[in-house]
């Protein structure tokens, strides 16, 4: 009595404890690259927390061919402003914030800023004809509709040594040619991740936007990593749902079909409920917390859990004489050892490298556990015999045809095992890591599209420099500039995005201002005021050239600044680590590659390489755990019938099956990824259980343990199955490939296993 | 304040009697036309040593939001404003500038200014200055002060003689720069138009 309390008692008190205790987590934060050095960790952590990764790029565009109005712009800019948890919002066009800049900041500092290559500039700026040409300059610029900007620097800095740096870096910036569309910058307080946060964000800004475009003149389009984790998100907890309704409703059916008893079915659900529970609590106390993705994953364990409780059901009915425990303990040792077997699999997930499948290798693993305990050791105390048992149709003639027929059937394998065999060696490796989410390729194309027209920086790739301290990455950044300068000669490389002219390190800064310095003679002052004379120039007010020596220009300086919207997102600084990114436009990544090879603070950086790398290292994992995961099963098997033919031929369906699939795909055409060879080793895991079932036909009556074998073959045919119901693309391969494998290793099994001799060997 | 923005104040072939009051000066400024404008400048800049000189033509044409200056002397520069665009072509250094006219540049003030005599909105044109409206004997006076900082020496004096166009634009920056312009209307309509289109051509052929 008190053993059916605690069963039917435990479900209740685990799901107040999971409601209360367990923290659930729909961020893809677990499930993204978490890189393979310090400085790749790094740039993973901004991606996940940092500026980068707070930040959304939103494009208004003008529905007509007329110019988007400042006026709007501004209107919206002051409402977004308004929203909750946004931080600021800015138009992300740096010829503006430069101009302010320029009269602000960087005037104070313009003869430590104006070159990295001080001498050869001073130079050509020195020569006779360099001052007039820049007299010259000087006095258009009075003249031109940006006087107002230049007067006040010029009375400063006489040389206009400010606008140096400045003019070509305007030049790298696209012109505008049509303003039939305007960017803006909004950046939050919480982490791009938070998309609880993030999704009312964005709600709000379209709200507002809703609001200020009554006439529907503009529509508004953004992209970021916030949008990517919201949609994400949205997707996962989409197919969370599906498949929960899905798989218990389908299970539910079969299970009521195959058993015709309502209160079975109660209690075998009852069990599951116990076994779900409890893998999610278990996961959480061990991570902290559980992912959406481990409960979507792990809730096909259902369909291998319920195995368990269907073989001891089944048995239980077709032997009315005996208890139900003794036919449990008679089939324990076959449920122990299907159950090693299929957490081998699982755990190989865990080790595969995919971070997010840890939580789920932890999931399955208590989870069977859990399965296998209660069906041992508490389902006896409360199994009722069914008075009906469970008679699937067409199962005894197959196995009667297979055994009739089995040569035939074993030279059918033969030539299926040549045939087979053939287009492995064509069988294609996907090699963008991309090609797994091809739902999300809209939102992909439309981030391409908007950012497109910022700049021509290539997203994702870019040189990665690195510094001990802000002031050494500084100086290994002017390296890279000076090679990246070699490599724009070559042709290898059209454009970069540095630092300067925003800052320098102060090493170079002191140089910069030593070498004016030496320039100001009194022979060069005297030609220069000889050029303003000839430009028709105030001498008294710009021919003494009286720069100053100001302490360098510093991050910490720049950051109390408009300019830190510029920068913050390409310098990360932490207490031991500072790295900067040097953007790219188009350039051939092999030659910039090689020019950085053999650097020891600078590298190429391709974050899609980057990923496409990682994909390759879980394939040759996943290569790895399937041929460790068999040889492991192998050795289990070997150990327990002490026998080369019974471990082999209990093993082949299992491996037929995963064969089968493997050269249909091949045939197909279709890309292998890591997750095909992952759930290649969960096919294998659990048709090796049905062969070890029907190899040891524990209860005697192999009608009886192929009866529970088909029942439990449709309850992981359905639970995978029921993940095709999902959107993500990677739970589509898991269902694919396990339904059709746990399939056809059954249908294996009675061809290949010869049964009744084996019975013999193991009762002797 | 930049001289450039007030040529949308010459444009308007508005002429004064000896009574106006400054509405009914502002009522008789309408004009879709195509509009140029002959002008010799003249800027005394704290910069510079000597007074600076210059002349050319201003072009506009109000329905399309588009004003040109073609300096000719002494040196060929082409500025426009083209809605809330604005374009610079220095034809001897073939520089080219373009921009968009935002707020905070000074130019915008001057559109809106300009957008704000076009339509007759005085409340409009008061948001921006302290305005003064003088009748003398021979010539009529339009006074712009800076309406925050009326006692800065900013200002801007359009003037014209009685029943006569605005021929002449003082412009007093705080600074202590300055600048005069002489202007006379030499011609209108259609022609004009074209003479537009051939500069907005130079202007935006190699920009894009």
């Amino acid at each position: 009595m008190l053993l059916r309390i605690l069963f039917y008692g435990l479900p209740l008190l685990l799901a107040a404890l999971t409601y209360n205790g367990v923290s659930f987590k729909t961020d893809l934060s677990t499930f993204i690259v978490s890189g393979k050095n310090a400085d790749e960790a790094l740039l993973a952590h901004a991606m996940q927390s940092g500026n980068l990764s707070r930040r959304y790029l939103i494009a208004i565009t003008s529905n007509t061919n007329q110019a988007v109005e400042p006026q709007f712009i501004q209107q919206l800019i002051a409402q977004l402003k308004r929203i909750d948890k946004v931080t600021d919002v800015w138009n992300p066009e740096q010829k503006k914030q430069a101009l302010n800049a320029l009269q602000t900041l960087y005037v104070n500092h313009a003869n430590s800023i104006y070159s990295l290559h001080p001498e050869d500039d001073l130079n050509t700026l020195f020569s006779t004809q360099g001052l007039h040409q820049k007299a010259h300059f000087l006095k258009q610029a009075l003249l031109s509709p940006q006087a107002s900007l230049i007067k006040p620097i010029a009375l400063q800095d006489p040389l206009l040594l400010t606008l140096n740096g400045f003019q070509g870096l305007a030049k790298k910036f696209k012109a505008q040619p049509t303003t039939s569309y305007q960017n803006l910058i909004l950046e939050t307080r919480p982490s791009g991740m938070d998309t609880a946060a993030q999704k009312a964000i964005q709600q709000a800004i379209l709200a507002r936007f809703k609001a200020l475009n009554a006439n529907q003149n503009y529509q508004l389009e953004m992209t970021g990593v916030p949008v990517f984790a919201v949609t994400t998100q949205g997707l996962i907890q989409g197919d969370i749902i599906k498949i929960s309704v899905v798989s218990s409703l389908a299970l539910m059916l079969l299970f009521l079909w195959a058993f015709r008893s309502l209160f079975q079915m109660f209690q075998v659900f009852t069990l599951l409920a116990i076994v779900i529970l409890s893998a999610i609590l278990i996961t959480a106390s061990i991570f902290g917390y559980i992912h959406g993705m481990t409960i979507a994953i792990g809730a096909t364990l259902v369909g291998i859990c319920i195995d368990y409780p269907i073989h001891a059901l089944v048995h239980a009915q077709q032997s009315s004489q005996q208890p139900p425990r003794s036919i449990i303990v008679q089939i324990w040792p076959s449920m122990l050892l299907g159950g090693v077997t299929t957490m081998i699999g699982y755990l190989a997930l865990g080790v595969s490298g995919y971070p997010g499948f840890q939580q789920v290798a932890v999931f399955a693993a208590s989870g069977i556990v859990i399965a296998l305990l209660i069906t041992r050791f508490m389902l006896p105390a409360l199994v009722i015999q069914s008075a009906q048992p469970v008679r699937i149709v067409g199962i005894q003639s197959w196995i009667h045809l297979c055994q009739r027929y089995r040569k035939i059937g074993w030279t059918m394998i033969a030539v299926f095992l040549m045939v087979a065999i053939w287009p492995l060696s064509h069988l294609q490796w996907m090699q963008d890591m991309q090609q797994l989410t091809p739902e999300l390729d809209d939102l992909k194309q439309q981030d391409r599209r908007i950012r497109a027209r910022m700049t021509s920086i290539e997203p994702g790739r870019f040189i990665l420099v690195s510094g001990d301290t802000t002031e050494l990455a500084l100086r290994h950044a002017e390296q890279v500039y000076k090679r990246l300068d070699q490599l724009k000669q070559q042709q290898a490389l059209s454009e970069y995005f540095g630092l300067f002219p925003w800052l320098l390190s102060s090493q170079q800064q002191r140089l910069n201002q030593k070498t004016l310095k030496a320039k100001l003679t009194p022979t060069n002052i005297k030609h220069w005021q000889d050029a303003l004379q000839q430009e028709g120039l105030s001498v008294t007010k710009l021919g003494h050239l009286n720069y100053p020596s100001n302490p360098p220009l510093t991050l910490d300086v720049i950051f109390k600044t408009p300019v830190k919207h510029l920068l913050d997102s390409r310098i990360m600084q932490q207490a031991d680590k500072t790295i900067i990114l040097i953007g790219l436009s188009q350039h051939t990544p092999e030659i910039v590659r090689q020019a950085f090879s053999d650097w020891s603070h600078a590298r190429y950086f391709s974050q899609r390489d980057l990923l496409n790398a990682m994909l390759n290292d879980y394939t040759q994992m996943a290569k790895k755990l399937l041929l460790a995961g068999v040889g492991l099963i192998m050795l289990l098997m070997l150990h327990r019938y002490r026998s080369l033919t019974m471990t082999v031929s209990t093993l082949l369906p299992a491996l037929l099956a995963a064969l089968f699939i493997l050269s249909s795909w091949a045939i197909a055409g279709v890309a292998i990824s890591f997750l095909h060879l992952v759930a290649f080793l969960l096919v294998v895991a659990i048709c090796v259980d049905y062969g070890i079932f029907y190899q040891e036909n524990r209860g005697g009556n192999i009608l009886v343990t192929y009866q529970a074998m088909t029942v439990s073959m449709l309850t992981s045919a359905l639970a995978f199955g029921s993940l095709l119901a999902a959107e993500s693309t990677s739970l589509k391969i898991l269902a694919g490939v396990v339904s059709l494998g746990v399939l056809i290793g059954f249908m294996l099994c009675p061809l290949i296993i010869q049964q009744a001799e084996n019975t013999d060997k193991l009762k002797n | 304040m930049n001289y450039f923005g007030l040529f949308f104040l010459l444009f308007i072939s508005f002429a004064a009697h000896a009574r106006d009051s400054l509405p009914a000066v502002l009522k008789r400024m309408h004009t879709d036309s195509a509009v140029k404008l002959a002008y010799q400048e003249r800027k005394d800049l704290t910069l510079m040593a000597q007074p600076w000189h210059g002349e050319g033509f201003l072009y506009s044409l109000p329905k399309e939001g588009v004003m040109i200056k073609q300096q000719l002397k002494p040196e060929r520069v082409l500025m426009a404003v083209i809605g809330q665009q604005l374009f610079y072509y220095d034809v001897k250094n073939q520089l080219r500038h373009q921009g968009l006219l935002d707020e905070s540049h000074p130019f915008s003030l001057n559109v809106a200014v300009f957008k704000a005599l076009m339509s007759q909105d005085m409340l409009l044109l008061e948001k921006f200055y302290q305005l003064d409206f003088l009748s003398q004997a021979d010539q009529w006076q339009l006074i712009l002060k800076d309406k925050n900082d009326p006692d800065s020496a900013f200002k801007i004096i359009i003037s014209g003689p009685l029943q006569r166009p605005a021929n002449r634009i003082d412009i007093q920056q705080a600074d202590g720069d300055s600048s005069i312009m002489s202007l006379s209307k030499i011609a209108e309509g259609e022609k004009v138009e074209q003479e537009i289109e051939n500069l907005l051509r130079q202007l935006t052929q190699s920009t894009h």
